[in-house]
């Protein structure tokens, strides 16, 4: 298939450091990725932040037909893609946030007699700006914890992306996990 | 929230890590000196690696059969698989090192949920190490894989080769007296050794006792914790199915509490129980002094651990054994099989769905008269019905009637507590919280040994965003009531309050659990569902709702609204038309309205938002007034009235936006309505005040491009329309907004449009 091969020798460029490679790729799998996003949005889990690795994942055998291709070509793609992944997060984010259609009507929820609940605005919004002001102050974590959050990469993989030792995403991924923790708040233990 | 100096919180972080847990703090006293404000982000980031409840990642979670022949960490050879455990897979190894066998546990991925329990296994094992004693399974190191990219923890231990107390019982039943003493003594001389370095066990059970020809040895002590399994042991038997078996979980860590050496003596005391008696106790036999068989002596023993006051419990494992206590001590409890108020609910089923949860049958009090309580019976069926205005206020009546006569009737004010809560949630007006909270706390002065009105505070505090207050009120209640469902329920909501997702979702599932045929868990969890977008799993929950109460028109018209989200419009109309048929409902012929503006079908619809708003339902909200206003805008000659109700709806948001200041989509709202009337000067300003707090939402943006566009001021309407898109707006969305139709046909909105739709 003429895709495979593209998207494969892509990922050979962009690995030699061709940035040209690097924004093809990027074009290639937003609209496959935003596509499959979108359908898992309207129709399936609510949990939209443990289902980005599966999205990925779909994404890249949708584009390169592999299926056990070399993990570091698997490894480089979830990076493009996890930046991608975190922009679709937040665009959805976002407008699940205010949630109303177009036009200016308004559903009127009857059931709200049942479900009083105090409004809860976009995790994934907070998460978003949290990462941002972290990786303005440490670039590397912020890397990290958008490769291994947004893209599901394993340590062993973002080691492979980022050129650093197994050792060091492992510190510095429980420290930017850290972070984000007590920026967002998930302070109150009531168990 | 500043950020602070990151670069040294990480390099602060980074070094705690590395020591041992008693050397943190002193580290931290020498590294923050003087900076009291590092200190403390330091402390949260570590205190965050420790006991965090996020779930930022989620492991992968599958089973690892490992080979024989594989090496693991250079060092353990896998000689083969022994059997699986709740945590994981044991095998048999040898340690190419140091020579010898060793005992191979893998832990389970997807128990290391939480990103935190890493850090406290290797904390366990580092204190578990320090343990040598005849009666305990040595633990020597703690290891970590990759495999296929998949990461798992092991853990090596001595080597035991026997049965465990949990098999023997299986197979042999009880023991002789004897053999039971010994066998009892080396179990609590085991344990003292592990309290006495400060290790609680968490998880003691015949199951976790290995013996070794005479001797028996205590295995997997201080690791529970570490997986949370929760209140349910799970064992997987050799075929693999999944066994629930009653856990050996004192009350107070079925409550969440954390664990203390009390609570392992409990487990000790459910020990000897078996050991002795041959079964575990159920609900038959609730230790009733007497008839268990044993002597008089080991019976209050036996009872002693079990106490469910830990104060009350033995000090020691050996004290366990040996105590001999005054036959007049009335402080010793019959223990409550978790199980036993299940079993009452299934018993009872009908009637306690017909009551609305378990807490009738507990609230039926012995001094009321018969009268009173088929009256308290009766507000709360009207309660749990109250998809009528009319119930509620019935059932509000027949309370405060009977609290009235008799003022010290806890259960009166508990049930009208509730009451004035449901009372509430149906019309949102503030007092009623407080006439619950006053009657709650008048209940729990009466009787404070029912869950009840605990949990009505906990609602009441949750509403209010007092969420340790709340978490307190819903902790006593548990205490008190474990098996309470609506107290799960209050629970769900309060964790729903602080966005943790997980637990929420736990704590629904253990109230419908609890109450499998309480619609209104269902209810709730469907809208929960459908806010998350999962329309699927909304329908579902919708569906099994509407079957428990087919006389409500409630659940209807939230399946309705599922639908018309899924653009499944006929489904959607006999859902409402269903919904109507069995009462005719404000919003049910709102949410119709808004379908026939969908459908373009505006008289109609102006129809339906009228009709909704003389059957007044919450005639306080602007949106009522909004959509009728919408759509009668675009009947042929409606301007006018338009006009009118567009008035409405803004002197109505113009109220709302005083009482919640800072909320963008309010203000976007009042300014759209503002334009539509031609108020230019207001519309502004509103619109101005909106994006600067909010200036980074699509919606509204977006709102300010129609507002503009309404105001004739197209340039403005142009840029706000592009800020819209850049900012995440849907072109979709764009396509079929009614304001901007005008706008779309504009020259300059094609290009845009082009450009967003290369992206």
């Amino acid at each position: 298939m003429q895709e495979e091969e593209d998207i494969t020798g892509l990922l050979h460029r962009f690995q030699a450091g061709d940035d040209d490679a690097r924004n093809q790729l990027i074009e290639k799998v937003y609209d496959e990725l935003k596509q499959i996003a979108g359908r898992y949005m309207r129709r399936e889990r609510g949990d939209h932040t443990l289902q980005a690795t599966a999205l990925v994942n779909e994404a890249y055998l949708k584009l390169t037909h592999a299926h056990g291709g070399a993990w570091q070509d698997r490894a480089h793609f979830f990076a493009v893609a996890s930046r991608i992944m975190r922009q679709i997060l937040v665009d959805h984010a976002r407008q699940h946030v205010a949630g109303k259609r177009g036009g200016g009507v308004h559903l009127l929820p009857l059931d709200e007699a049942v479900a009083f609940s105090p409004e809860k605005s976009g995790q994934i919004l907070q998460l978003d700006d949290a990462l941002t002001r972290l990786a303005s102050e440490d670039e590397r974590v912020g890397q990290i914890v958008e490769l291994r959050f947004f893209g599901g990469l394993s340590v062993e993989e973002t080691a492979e992306v980022l050129k650093v030792a197994k050792r060091t995403v492992e510190r510095e991924w429980s420290f930017g996990r850290a972070w984000l923790r007590t920026e967002l708040g998930h302070t109150a233990n009531v168990q | 929230m500043g950020t602070g100096n990151i670069a040294q919180l990480k390099s602060i972080f980074l070094h705690a890590q590395e020591l041992e847990a008693h050397q943190v703090r002193a580290y931290l006293d020498e590294a923050c000196a003087g900076e009291p404000e590092l200190r403390l982000r330091a402390e949260a980031l570590l205190k965050h690696t420790v006991d965090g409840e996020t779930q930022l990642l989620e492991f992968k979670a599958s089973g690892h059969n490992l080979s024989a022949g594989r090496i693991l960490a250079g060092r353990f050879r896998i000689v083969k698989f022994v059997g699986k455990g709740g945590m994981g897979e044991v095998y048999l190894a040898d340690d190419l090192d140091l020579g010898g066998k060793v005992a191979l546990k893998t832990v389970r991925a997807g128990l290391l949920v939480g990103g935190n329990a890493m850090g406290r296994f290797r904390r366990e094992v580092q204190l578990s190490r320090k343990v040598t004693h005849p009666n305990i399974c040595r633990v020597f190191d703690v290891g970590h894989e990759v495999t296929d990219g998949e990461e798992f923890l092991f853990l090596t231990m001595e080597f035991l080769e026997g049965q465990t107390l949990g098999q023997a019982l299986k197979t042999s039943g009880k023991f002789g007296l004897d053999e039971a003493e010994t066998l009892l003594r080396q179990i609590a001389s085991g344990l003292d050794a592990l309290h006495g370095q400060g290790i609680m066990h968490r998880d003691l059970k015949p199951a976790n006792v290995m013996l070794v020809g005479n001797r028996a040895v205590i295995m997997d002590f201080g690791l529970a914790r570490t997986f949370e399994t929760g209140g349910l042991d799970v064992e997987l038997t050799q075929t693999g199915a999944i066994l629930g078996t009653p856990a050996y979980m004192a009350p107070e860590q079925q409550l969440g509490e954390s664990a203390t050496a009390a609570s392992d003596i409990y487990a000790l005391g459910l020990i000897m129980y078996e050991v002795f008696l041959g079964r575990k106790p159920t609900l038959k036999d609730s230790f009733v002094p007497g008839e268990t068989g044993l002597s008089v002596e080991w019976e209050r023993r036996v009872l002693r651990c079990l106490a469910r006051d830990p104060a009350n419990r033995p000090p020691s494992a050996r004290d366990a054994l040996t105590g001999v206590f005054d036959p007049e001590v009335a402080e010793v409890e019959a223990p409550k099989p978790p199980s036993r108020r299940k079993y009452l609910a299934y018993g009872a089923a009908a009637l306690l769905a017909l009551a609305g949860g378990l807490a009738l049958l507990k609230m039926q009090p012995q001094s009321a008269g018969a009268n009173v309580n088929d009256e308290i019976s009766r507000a709360r069926v009207l309660l749990y019905r109250y998809f009528k205005t009319k119930n509620i206020d019935e059932a509000v009546g027949i309370l405060g009637k009977i609290v009235n006569d008799q003022p010290n009737l806890a259960v009166g004010h508990s049930a009208l507590a509730n009451a004035y809560l449901v009372q509430y949630r149906s019309t949102k007006k503030a007092p009623l919280l407080l006439h619950a909270k006053e009657e709650a706390d008048r209940a729990i002065e009466l009787d404070g040994e029912t869950a009840d009105p605990h949990t009505t505070l906990g609602f009441v505090y949750t509403e209010q965003g007092k969420i340790d207050l709340a978490g307190a009120e819903l902790r006593q209640a548990m205490k008190l009531d474990p098996r309470n469902a609506e107290t799960q329920w209050g629970l769900a909501q309060l964790y729903k309050s602080q966005g943790r997702k997980v637990d929420m979702d736990l704590a629904i599932q253990k109230a419908i659990d609890l109450a499998p045929d309480d619609w209104r868990y269902r209810q709730w969890l469907g809208a929960e569902y459908r806010e998350r977008r999962n329309f699927d799993a909304a329908i579902t929950q919708f569906k099994i709702a509407a079957k428990l109460i087919p006389e409500s028109p409630v659940p209807l018209n939230s399946l309705g609204m599922v639908y018309f989200f899924q653009e499944r419009l006929p489904e959607a109309e006999k859902a409402y038309m269903e919904s109507l048929k069995i009462e005719e409902r404000a919003a049910t012929l709102s949410n119709l309205g808004v379908m026939r503006h969908r459908q373009r079908k505006f008289e109609e619809a102006s129809a339906l938002h009228e009709r909704a708003l003389k059957l007044g339902g919450s005639g306080e909200s602007y949106l009522w007034w909004a959509n009728l206003a919408v759509s009668q805008e675009r009947v042929p000659g409606g301007k006018l009235k338009a006009l009118v109700t567009y008035r409405k709806a803004i002197e109505l948001a113009e109220a709302r936006a005083i009482q919640t200041p800072n909320a963008p989509n309010i203000l976007s709202d009042l300014a759209s309505y503002q334009a539509a009337v031609g108020d230019k000067d207001r519309a502004i300003l509103e619109i101005r005040k909106a994006i600067a707090i909010g200036p980074d939402s699509p919606d509204v943006a977006r709102r300010a491009a129609e507002t503009y566009e309404i105001l004739h001021l197209r340039d403005e309407a142009l840029l706000w329309i592009t800020k819209a898109l850049e900012l995440g707006y849907s072109l979709k969305d764009l396509q079929t907004n009614e304001d901007l139709a005008g706008l779309r046909s504009d020259p300059r909105y094609t290009k845009i449009e082009g450009r967003f739709k290369e992206k």
